[in-house]
């Protein structure tokens, strides 16, 4: 029995990826769209034919025209209930990464091309709690809080927008994947970080404690992505000359943050580790270099950095990811 | 989302609109009912305030109690349309005081538009027609304010109303005019509290006085083909046979015949009768009728009558043989008895009399109605709708030989017995007499004021002879109706300016065409307008081109939407793509969707070097215009102006 229902949605699922494929920037047509009476129109005709039996059995023809008034109105109501959603645009920006577990708002903009506003369009990604949005002139920017559940590219379900305007009988809705181009960062854990000392590794709080050992080797000229730590301030002070004290680099291997220095963790454990010590090593503003099996990214620090080692987290294949 | 909480504004909208339909009924309702229904929405305002609990259970059933007792109060325990609109008025003003979420808001405005409907059950002028649509338009407002959401607007919400209203008028008018009326189910007609003024199944010397002063409508006759002079306007309702000294009855017990009475070579007259609902079976028709309608049967009296009674407006269209005589050469034993019948042992001077009479005429009955008439009309007889009251048994004998005042169903009542003790066969007939016609809309209007009685005697060998022996003694009732008669007695109408008569017509007039248009499209008449149309087709035939028709109507609509899509799908910087792809196409140049119309320019540049100071500045257009709007979207007006000079580029290119 389940496997039967599992079936079932396995087709609609491919059928609904066929029709409404994951994409940026979607213009609702025809096809687009799904559109069926609600319990509300079911009710609406019940009534209906509760009017034209008195109607009949009062052989009243201006009752009959009464009906005949009303169920104009709902075909027609038909027809504007898919018209306020038709031709509608809806784009999806670029969001901003994200760490699995935290909350991330996926900026939508729902362009409307007609002349005529939309009203009452509700959408979200859960039924239960839709985001209305009352109307749409031409532009409407939303962003709609979600909460990723896997690590990687941002991979978000599908998105319900749905209205029953104007007169609330006919359900007219859609069901969109958005491609936001966003990436999922593992959750961080916060852990000490470990360094090679003989032929094991051990625990230690700061990797700046490793840049003790470093052998200074004299000044140069400050670079752009320099750490500001590193900066000669007292030469500044003298010749209102940017410097950069210049270590030498003698464990070379010290501020590598390392996935074999990861032994007895399992695979996402050992992300989420790597993940946070990103986090702590760029809050300390030092150097690190990362390593996982598939690349290394050579030492560095900046911003850039960072993002670059943490979407090589997330991109990391196996586990969740698949 | 459906059980969002609505707005306040949107609640207000919506009872008002329920509020408006109580004052569509407001005229029939008890006071205590208005000022109920207006108390439940006072207390619902409080509500909002926050002056006012809302009620609780024990609150609201407590009001459920009030409001059925009270319409038992009012209406006792026999069920009539009044009631029942009522309770359902009752049940429908409780509701507001429940009403908070969008779901609960639905009931309301359904049984709102059933509320608006049931109007018509007892009024259908153009008047009601248009308050209901207003109402009705109010409830559509209301309906498509609270899908507005928090944005609740009652001024969009009305536009979208109307607009969406007006949008469904030409199905509307399809479906009316297409969709054939089927006939009652059942027959579970409720019928209306006050009743109706018109004839009643008896007749007593005074008991057509009451409608002598009805200004109330009875029937309208259009004439198909034919002339109907004044004289001839006695339109039979039934026959009365049976007289017990003081009331005469209903002839029941006749039997139906199939056939006609008329005679091919017979001059003939058709119209069409449209009745007011009068709640009996009887129908109107002139002299001898002939009627091609399973619903109407012709009773041996040459009367009409409906196998339902009349609750509703109908029409139906006769052909009738006009003039003095009903043919039916012998009666049988039993008819004899029943139209020689009347009570012994009072009246006796009438009876003397008429016998004395009947000695004079030896023996014809046509010579006995002349001596009869030579008495009535020689000795100042008068006609009047208030002869006094006389209680004896003896009443023709009064009526005859003291007060000698009375009014049609008098002079009616005593002719037929006279004719009776004399030994001749005669019933009275009643209908109504006359007519008003009205040049505006073409039709006579009779009303309940031309009721009217007379006589048929019976003539051995020849049949049934119309005899009126009102005319006797005031001619200007049969000849001109009896606003002239008596305008003493009469109160129909208190101005007579030439002006008002000329309005009333008017408005009559307007009446005549929503009656016929409105009121009575249906059956026989949408067949004989739909057949004009689309020409006699069998049943089959007929339904399988509504039913083409309908879904052509629907295909339209649903079409009309296509084109719609089509038109807004339409994006310029698709097209303008679409058309620099071309071009390359023909220099073998493959271009793929994911190209920007920018890189297309660039490979165009590529191939026509020439031209690359146009081109560049071609593609900074493009991207000012792509920029400057605020969604991304080529505007018509850039497209236009650069597939031109495209083409141009493409000229000097070429050469």
């Amino acid at each position: 029995m389940f496997e039967l229902k599992d079936k079932f949605n396995l087709i609609y699922q491919n059928w609904l990826n066929r029709r409404l494929p994951t994409s940026s920037e979607i213009q609702l047509t025809q096809k687009k769209i799904f559109i069926l009476p609600n319990k509300v129109g079911w009710m609406f005709l019940l009534m209906l034919i509760l009017i034209f039996v008195t109607g009949i059995n009062y052989q009243n023809n201006l009752i009959l025209t009464i009906g005949f008034i009303l169920i104009s109105v709902f075909i027609t109501s038909i027809i504007a209930t898919y018209q306020n959603l038709s031709s509608l645009i809806i784009k999806a920006k670029p969001t901003e990464p994200v760490f699995l577990g935290e909350m991330v708002n996926l900026p939508i903009t729902l362009i409307n091309p007609s002349k005529n506003s939309k009203y009452g369009i509700l959408t979200g990604y859960n039924a239960k709690s839709l985001l209305s949005i009352d109307e749409i002139k031409e532009v409407a920017h939303l962003n709609i809080p979600f909460k990723p559940n896997k690590r990687g590219t941002l991979i978000t379900p599908r998105m319900k927008l749905f209205t029953v305007y104007p007169l609330g009988f006919i359900s007219c809705w859609t069901w969109l994947r958005l491609d936001y181009k966003g990436v999922v960062y593992p959750k961080p854990l916060d852990k000490p970080f470990r360094r090679m000392k003989g032929d094991g590794y051990e625990d230690d709080a700061q990797l700046t404690e490793i840049k003790g050992v470093d052998e200074y080797q004299g000044l140069r000229k400050y670079q752009k992505g320099d750490s500001l730590k590193q900066v000669a301030w007292k030469q500044y002070a003298k010749t209102q000359q940017l410097l950069t004290k210049e270590y030498q680099d003698v464990k070379g291997d010290d501020r590598i943050l390392d996935w074999y220095s990861l032994d007895g963790y399992d695979l996402e454990q050992r992300l989420q580790i790597l993940c946070g010590w990103i986090l702590k090593a760029d809050l300390q503003q030092s150097e690190y270099s990362l390593r996982l099996p598939n690349q290394v990214i050579a030492i560095s620090s900046g911003k850039k950095h960072k993002y670059n080692c943490l979407n090589a987290l997330a991109m990391y294949p196996g586990g969740l990811n698949g | 989302m459906v059980n969002n909480f609505l707005p306040q504004t949107t609640l207000l909208f919506l009872f008002s609109s329920v509020f408006a339909s109580l004052l569509l009924h407001a005229s029939r309702l008890p006071i205590w009912l208005l000022l109920f229904s207006v108390g439940a929405l006072v207390w619902r305002a409080l509500i909002f305030n926050g002056r006012l609990i809302k009620p609780n259970r024990f609150m609201k059933s407590g009001l459920v109690v009030i409001g059925f007792t009270g319409i038992y109060i009012s209406y006792g325990s026999t069920i009539t349309i009044e009631s029942m609109v009522s309770l359902l008025i009752a049940g429908i003003m409780l509701k507001p005081l429940e009403v908070e979420k969008q779901s609960d808001a639905y009931l309301l405005i359904f049984l709102n538009y059933f509320l608006c409907g049931l109007l018509f059950l007892f009024g259908q002028s153009p008047l009601d027609f248009m308050l209901v649509i207003l109402v009705m338009l109010f409830t559509l407002s209301a309906q498509v304010m609270i899908h507005l959401y928090g944005n609740a607007n009652r001024k969009q919400a009305s536009k979208t109303a109307v607009l969406l209203f007006v949008k469904s008028i030409p199905l509307a008018l399809f479906l009316f005019f297409v969709v054939p009326r089927l006939g009652p189910l059942w027959t579970l007609n409720i019928s209306t509290q006050s009743g109706v003024v018109g004839l009643s199944d008896s007749m007593s010397p005074g008991s057509m006085a009451s409608l002598g002063r009805s200004n109330e409508l009875a029937f309208r006759v259009e004439l198909v083909d034919g002339d109907l002079p004044m004289s001839e306007r006695y339109w039979r309702a039934f026959t009365l046979s049976s007289f017990n000294g003081n009331e005469w009855n209903r002839s029941n017990n006749l039997n139906l015949i199939d056939g006609d009475f008329t005679q091919n070579n017979d001059q003939l007259i058709s119209y069409d009768v449209l009745l007011e609902p009068h709640e009996k079976k009887w129908l109107f028709s002139l002299g001898v009728p002939k009627i091609s309608d399973r619903y109407i049967k012709l009773k041996y009296d040459a009367s009409l009558q409906s196998t339902f009674k009349i609750y509703n407006q109908i029409q139906y269209r006769v052909t009738s043989r006009l003039g003095s005589w009903i043919d039916q050469k012998t009666l049988t034993k039993r008819e004899l008895q029943q139209y020689l019948q009347f009570p012994k042992n009072v009246n006796e001077q009438s009876v003397q009399f008429s016998k004395a009479l009947s000695k004079h005429a030896d023996g014809d009955a046509l010579k006995l109605v002349g001596l009869i008439e030579t008495y009535i009309s020689g000795n100042e007889f008068e006609y009047t709708l208030q002869p006094g009251v006389y209680d004896g048994s003896n009443q023709i004998d009064h009526f005859l030989f003291q007060s000698k005042s009375g009014f049609c169903s008098y002079y009616a009542g005593s002719l037929a017995f006279l004719l009776r003790a004399a030994g001749v066969p005669s019933r009275v007939v009643a209908g109504y007499m006359g007519g008003e016609e009205n040049p505006v809309s073409n039709t006579l209007s009779i009303y309940q004021y031309d009721a009217h009685a007379w006589v048929e005697v019976w003539i051995e060998g020849k049949g049934w002879y119309r005899v009126d022996p009102t005319a006797w003694v005031s001619p200007e009732r049969v000849q001109n109706g009896l606003q002239q008669a008596v305008p003493s007695g009469f109160t129909g109408f208190t101005s007579q300016s030439k002006w008002l008569v000329e309005l009333r017509r008017q408005f009559q007039a307007v009446d005549y065409f929503w009656n016929d248009w409105m009121i009575r499209y249906k059956g026989e008449k949408q067949q004989a307008i739909l057949t004009n149309i689309i020409g006699d087709r069998t049943s089959t035939e007929l339904s399988l081109i509504l039913m083409l028709s309908f879904l052509l109507l629907l295909a339209c609509l649903f079409l009309f939407v296509w084109f719609d899509q089509v038109k807004i799908h339409v994006r310029y910087e698709e097209r303008l793509l679409d058309q620099l792809q071309k071009w390359l196409i023909k220099h073998n140049v493959k271009v793929t969707s994911s190209h920007t119309i920018g890189q297309v320019i660039e490979i165009l540049i590529d191939i026509y070097p020439e031209q690359t100071e146009q081109l560049v500045e071609l593609k900074s257009q493009v991207n000012e215009s792509l920029y400057a709007s605020s969604n991304g979207v080529l505007s018509k007006h850039t497209f236009k102006a650069v597939i031109s000079k495209l083409k141009k580029i493409q000229k000097q290119a070429n050469k």
